[in-house]
């Protein structure tokens, strides 16, 4: 098998203020990290001719504010090569693409960017009355399916993924407050982490209940900020101010029914097919990683990708 | 106990087109309707002008019996918008005609702590505007 993503590497990261109340635009909280990326990799502007983003586009309000064409132009990049993904197997979707691109030389630094304001936009659709004018708001794609029935947010399907679970497999509110609580414990340890005060299993157990089986402390919390990456090609890092941080291998949600619920599965998502096509790529086992960054927006997410992952 | 469906507040509704509006308006007589492949018999959803499992061009809006089964649900806590009353039941309801072929909606006509996963139930629908949206009712016992 050819596993070309180890011809790329990540080469500089960088982070704007990340909070809720940065009192900053979305533009300016994407240069922020641009410049803290290029700047960490030890680049400079000039040195990228590769430009990605994810998503390119959104329905979602505060998703996507920041344009793919509005960094490319706003910055005067010169490019050899640039992609907005917004279809894509992945949240990491546009770090694969990069990889891709520095893989095949399509170019020598891809900066793969990503800004939201979905704090913003959530206390702006909170302001939203039900009566408010007198025709109802009209939506596609997969608010289209949702939003009608009052399934207003994200929540609801994960908290039908977490019941399901526990009605088939027995998973308990315990296991999930387990992976809150560790998360806590980490934020302690991370100055620009948001909630960072101590938590106790009680406290969880008696957060306040959003849309059971899932409470406060389950939930994605919306933020404003931006992240960029530098995605470098390996024959390209000797000499850089970091150490390339290579890719050993990547996979993405490719099989089943890309839907929130339609996907063949009720209790698994795509994740399952992701673990085991990520091992297939690699000699690598689950037992040789020492650390794990898994998503997780809500609680019950990590708890499908440490199983689908084989830990 | 029937729930009164105009009064439930509702601000938003799907953007019909050709290729949805049988199903937002199949309500109109009372039935639930999909696409069903005419060649193989498989249910559609969303609709789609072929068959993904024997990739026939050959389909068409076909009646279900509209019972299915709670394939999961929870209980809304939280008012998102000004008028949301809570609680209420989000639903993924199952079918009884194919596995997998699932709608989100709301179980309605009983109390919310009544709703559990495999709990039979029937379509009703609630008319707004030019939608008639397929909500869920529990079946009575003895009519499955």
């Amino acid at each position: 098998m050819k596993t070309l993503e180890r011809e790329a590497a990540i080469t500089g990261v960088g982070m704007s203020a990340i909070g809720r109340t940065v009192n900053k635009s979305a533009i300016e909280l994407a240069l922020d990290s641009i410049t803290a990326a290029v700047e960490h990799a030890g680049l400079d502007l000039d040195d990228i001719d590769g430009l990605c983003t994810n998503p390119a586009i959104s329905e979602t309000p505060g998703m996507t504010p920041v344009p793919l064409r509005d960094i490319k132009n706003g910055l005067g990049l010169k490019l050899n090569w640039f992609a907005s993904i917004q279809e894509g197997p992945s949240t990491l979707s546009a770090i694969m693409t990069a990889s891709m691109a520095v893989a095949t030389g399509q170019a020598r630094h891809v900066l793969v960017h990503r800004t939201a304001t979905q704090y913003s936009m959530s206390k702006a659709a909170k302001r939203i009355s039900m009566d408010e004018g007198s025709k109802a708001r009209r939506w596609n794609n997969w608010q289209g399916w949702a939003y009608p029935f009052n399934a207003l947010s994200p929540i609801h399907s994960h908290a039908m993924l977490a019941n399901v679970r526990m009605h088939r497999h027995g998973l308990t509110r315990e296991q999930l407050g387990a992976w809150v609580l560790n998360c806590r414990r980490n934020a302690q340890l991370n100055p620009t982490a948001i909630y960072r005060q101590p938590m106790t299993m009680d406290d969880y157990l008696s957060s306040r209940p959003i849309s059971d089986p899932l409470c406060l402390f389950d939930c994605d919390a919306p933020i404003d900020g931006s992240v960029s990456f530098i995605v470098s090609a390996i024959d390209q890092t000797s000499g850089m101010k970091n150490a390339p941080l290579r890719v050993e291998a990547m996979s993405g949600a490719m099989y089943g029914k890309d839907s929130w619920d339609q996907f063949e599965d009720i209790t698994s998502t795509p994740a399952l097919d992701v673990g085991a096509r990520l091992w297939q790529r690699t000699d690598l086992k689950p037992a040789d990683m020492d650390l794990a960054n898994i998503y997780d927006g809500f609680s019950i997410q990590p708890i499908i990708w440490l199983e689908a992952l084989g830990f | 106990m029937g729930t009164n469906l105009s009064t439930i507040p509702r601000r938003d509704l799907p953007a019909l087109n050709e290729r949805n509006r049988f199903f937002w308006q199949s309500g109109k007589d009372g039935c639930l309707r999909f696409t069903q492949c005419n060649d193989c018999g498989h249910y559609i959803h969303p609709s789609a002008p072929l068959c993904p499992k024997c990739r026939s061009r050959d389909v068409s809006p076909a009646v279900v019996s509209g019972i299915g089964e709670v394939a999961s649900f929870t209980i809304n806590r939280q008012a998102w918008q000004a008028g949301l009353e809570a609680p209420f039941v989000v639903a993924l309801v199952e079918l009884v005609e194919q596995p997998g072929l699932r709608l989100t909606t709301n179980i309605v006509n009983c109390e919310v702590d009544e709703v559990h996963i495999g709990m039979s139930v029937r379509v009703l629908f609630d008319h707004r505007e030019d939608v008639w949206l397929p909500l869920f009712e529990p079946m009575l016992e003895g009519h499955h």
